[in-house]
């Protein structure tokens, strides 16, 4: 018993390791689902991509300023001119005015991270997760996107996360081909969180494809397809599986939203079709608070089990202007495979002391239930978007 | 017998002959207390009026990049004479712009400062609607009645008619009203809200919402 106990701990040791290590060689993304609260459901007012992250439009760096920043907002009378042009939200401060149909972005991030898994010794890392550039063109109804940057891993080798072309058909309309990361869910700022991680939707799981988005006032439809994951189309060892996806958005009010997704994933040379499907539910009471839930369910067909779950919720307070505070309980399970179910809970603090500067300090304890193994990860960011 | 009696035809198909002297006696009784109800209610030299004890207006904008927010706020206040049967109610609502709040500070001082130019006097700085008629009249024993509504706003310096829906109920002895209507800006010559590549569309929602009490009640609010 004794001998099974320890067995099991030792496993749930490795695997916890494993997982955390590799976790935090990625970059995350930089949506702010946040923004429910300020009465904005939809990412692309802030966003060029549609499914959020990336690149922030002219409008988006203003509120990045004006809405955000602890000590960045102009004074009244400035904040009302919008034909300011150079000023410090735009590229580089002011490199280029806000009125271009080329718009660029930095993004760096430079990180700490500590791990403490029991029984392992593992050192603290200091390290770059981001480097990249960011470019959008926008003329008309077309847009051009891309970014060009250095992955983390593997040797900081170059990489291009998105790049993708958009057209807007009609005022509701769009479509959009290239690589991208599909839209399902709710893009939490934390790419490893459950509910990203899970359905591999994580900073490098962009897919090759095409996307129709249907944009109407109180509804958001977006759809792709496409031959599968970018990086495992481009390696071309037979891990690209054809990829659907879709995502209905409809917000009861601007602070209230419910969303259901569907992601299919076919069968590879190493794993079985995958259906993905989740509700998420985003509310916003007040200005200063905002929570958002998503429950997902994937069925699989795996000799274990075909079933696997994950619920998350984040909720987030502005405790002061600039200074958010939150909270994030999560949970997965896969049925009748004690190895799958992991609790986590994150407390997080983001401070916005200026325009585009953020610090960002997030604690992670979670609980492998296989072995009853407890860890605990400290994530320290610069994040700096220039 | 013919010119003394009426013909009143049943929903089966069955024809009666009644004289006309039962049918004149028979509408007597049935319409004089009615007709005395409503002389009661609405006589002819007394005003029933409204005083409004709280409210508050919503504005649904919509995002020209899909999604909407709402601006509100609760400086709403007035007084409406309801002035016969009619429907038709005399007085105004007022709504002060200037503590709109859509939330965040920049959209405020837009809207304030760049849309509705608060600051360029009066005509600015309130929202009016007056000449308020009921398409069907709040009956006097009715809990809740909903009935499309018509009256006049001035918006922006500029008066323009406008036409909604509204819901009235009775409630503890005051009355509370859900209006919804909607406007073009383009009307209140109101510029195209746009910054910065994202707009807000033509066409806005407004529901407003208050609670008033019966000027002639003794739990009368502001007279």
């Amino acid at each position: 018993m004794i001998r099974t106990a320890t067995l099991r701990r030792s496993l749930g040791t490795g695997l916890a390791a494993a997982a955390l290590l590799g976790g935090w060689g990625m970059t995350p993304a930089s949506a702010e689902p946040i923004f429910l609260s300020k009465q904005y459901p939809r990412c692309t007012a802030c966003h060029y991509s549609a499914s959020g992250g990336g690149l922030l439009t002219p409008y988006g760096r203003s509120l990045s300023r004006e809405e955000i920043s602890t000590f960045g907002r102009r004074p009244a009378a400035g904040a009302a001119s919008p034909g300011g042009t150079r000023s410090e939200e735009s590229f580089l401060y002011g490199a280029i005015g806000s009125d271009s149909p080329l718009q660029l972005g930095l993004d760096l991030r430079p990180s700490h991270v500590s791990v403490t898994v029991p029984g392992i010794a593992i050192d603290d890392r200091n390290f770059l997760m981001n480097l990249d550039l960011q470019a959008a063109w926008q003329r008309n109804r077309w847009t051009a996107y891309g970014s060009v940057g250095r992955k983390p891993v593997r040797g900081g080798e170059f990489v291009s996360y998105e790049h993708w072309v958009a057209y807007q058909v009609s005022d509701a309309l769009s479509v959009r081909g290239g690589r991208f990361l599909p839209a399902y869910g709710v893009r939490f700022a934390d790419h490893t969180s459950f509910t990203r991680e899970g359905p591999g939707l994580a900073q490098d799981d962009q897919v090759y494809g095409v996307e129709v988005g249907v944009s109407l006032d109180r509804s958001l439809l977006q759809m792709s397809v496409g031959p599968g994951r970018a990086d495992s189309l481009i390696d071309g060892k037979g891990r690209a599986a054809f990829t659907v996806s879709g995502r209905y958005q409809f917000d009861l009010t601007p602070r209230t939203v419910v969303a259901g997704s569907l992601l299919y994933r076919g069968a590879t040379d190493f794993s079985p079709r995958s259906t993905h499907t989740g509700v998420s539910f985003g509310y916003a009471p007040v200005r200063w608070l905002v929570t958002w839930t998503h429950a997902d369910r994937r069925l699989q067909s795996l000799a274990r089990s075909d079933r696997a779950y994950i619920v998350a919720n984040q909720t987030s307070v502005e405790a002061f202007r600039g200074i958010w505070l939150r909270v994030s309980p999560q949970v997965r399970w896969t049925d009748q495979d004690p190895w799958g179910e992991v609790r986590r809970m994150v407390y997080g603090l983001d401070f916005y002391p200026r325009t585009h500067w953020h610090v960002s300090l997030s604690y992670y304890r979670d609980h492998f239930r296989f072995g009853d193994l407890h860890t605990k990860t400290l994530l320290a960011q610069l994040h700096l978007y220039l | 017998m013919t010119t003394c009696s009426r013909v009143l035809h049943t929903s089966g198909g069955l024809t009666l002959k009644v004289p006309r002297r039962v049918v004149s006696i028979a509408l007597a009784t049935t319409l004089l207390p009615a007709t005395l109800d409503l002389a009661a209610a609405w006589p002819a030299s007394a005003e029933q009026s409204w005083n409004l004890t709280s409210g508050n207006v919503r504005v649904r904008c919509r995002f020209t990049v899909g999604g909407s927010f709402d601006a509100a706020t609760s400086a709403i206040s007035g007084t409406l004479r309801q002035t016969g049967p009619e429907a038709s109610y005399a007085g105004t609502l007022r709504v002060d712009l200037v503590p709109l709040d859509t939330g965040i500070e920049l959209r405020n001082n837009h809207l304030r400062e760049t849309y509705l130019e608060v600051a360029r006097g009066e005509r600015f700085r309130h929202a009016a609607l007056t000449g308020i008629e009921l398409a069907v009249p709040l009956p006097p024993d009715a809990a809740r009645h909903k009935t499309p509504f018509s009256g006049t706003l001035s918006l922006h310096g500029v008066e323009r008619a406008i036409a909604g829906k509204a819901e009235l109920s009775r409630r503890d002895g005051r009355l509370h009203v859900q209006a919804a209507f909607s406007l073009s800006l383009k009307v209140f010559d109101i510029p195209p809200p746009r910054y910065l590549g994202v707009g807000v569309r033509d066409e806005v929602g407004i529901l407003v919402t208050f609670d008033a009490v019966s000027g002639n009640s003794p739990a009368g609010g502001p007279q």
